[in-house]
């Protein structure tokens, strides 16, 4: 069964896996995403949390939203800059 | 792919080495831990910041979601135990789950035991009786506040109906 995840989060893992993948041909996408998940949730920035189902989904935590909006704000102001 | 050029590597991963065991699902680990309990204590921070009437039931949702989600895998009295230990936090005999995260992520000074009680008990009536798709807030005030729903427990525990179910 796939794991569950809101939009956000979903666009980094997918970006993490992508970048992993061809490292680890051997192993599954599925050992491979819960190996980057754990290490999101390790590092604060997944959690897991109950949707209105009332099944288990992984949410972007507010450390890694607010980290995404800061990086996307410097990005804006950067691209302000060029000449 | 996703093009990654010009983003902070922070955000897909600075290594590309994985440690063994690589597993097919994702193992709750201390560290996982620690940071769950981490976010409990920014939200109770940000709580006593606000001057915002309601701005308690931030730092209680946070609490009440933590707690549920452990309990949906059977595993809340043994989680809250773990993060005791964590916090080298002495534990009080038959504590149950949502005092024992209250008492390690909240100011002991400002949430005394009469109050880490009541709250714990308003947070075990929207457990039993919240469905998921309703928010913490909208249950709690619709149930008629925190010391209601604290009142309605108590009740609910000793298996006949609260005083203050008669006004609904």
């Amino acid at each position: 069964m796939k794991f569950r995840m809101d939009k956000t989060l979903r666009f980094w893992i997918d970006v993490a896996y992508e970048h992993i993948k061809s490292h680890h041909y051997k192993l599954t996408k599925r050992q491979l995403v819960a190996q980057i998940l754990l290490k999101y949730a390790q590092r604060g920035d997944a959690l897991r949390r109950l949707n209105k189902q009332g099944k288990i989904v992984w949410k972007a935590s507010p450390r890694f939203l607010s980290m995404l909006a800061d990086a996307e704000r410097d990005a804006r102001d950067d691209l302000a800059d060029w000449p | 792919m996703t093009n990654l050029e010009g983003l902070p590597s922070y955000f897909w991963l600075t290594s590309s080495r994985l440690k063994p065991p690589v597993r097919d699902d994702v193992p709750y680990t201390t560290e996982a831990l620690k940071q769950d309990l981490l976010r409990l204590q920014n939200a109770w921070e940000e709580c006593q910041a606000s001057r915002e009437r309601d701005a308690i039931y931030g730092y209680l949702s946070a609490v009440f979601d933590l707690v549920a989600w452990w309990t949906a895998e059977n595993r809340a009295l043994d989680r809250a135990h773990s993060a005791q230990r964590l916090l080298h936090i002495i534990p009080f005999e038959n504590e149950e789950p949502f005092a024992v995260v209250i008492r390690c992520t909240a100011d002991r000074e400002k949430v005394d035991k009469r109050t880490r009680s009541k709250w714990s008990r308003a947070l075990r009536y929207a457990l039993v009786q919240k469905t998921p798709s309703e928010s913490l807030v909208q249950f709690i005030k619709r149930k008629g506040g925190i010391n209601r729903c604290a009142e309605r427990f108590r009740a609910h525990q000793r298996g006949r109906p609260s005083r203050l179910l008669s006004s609904e």
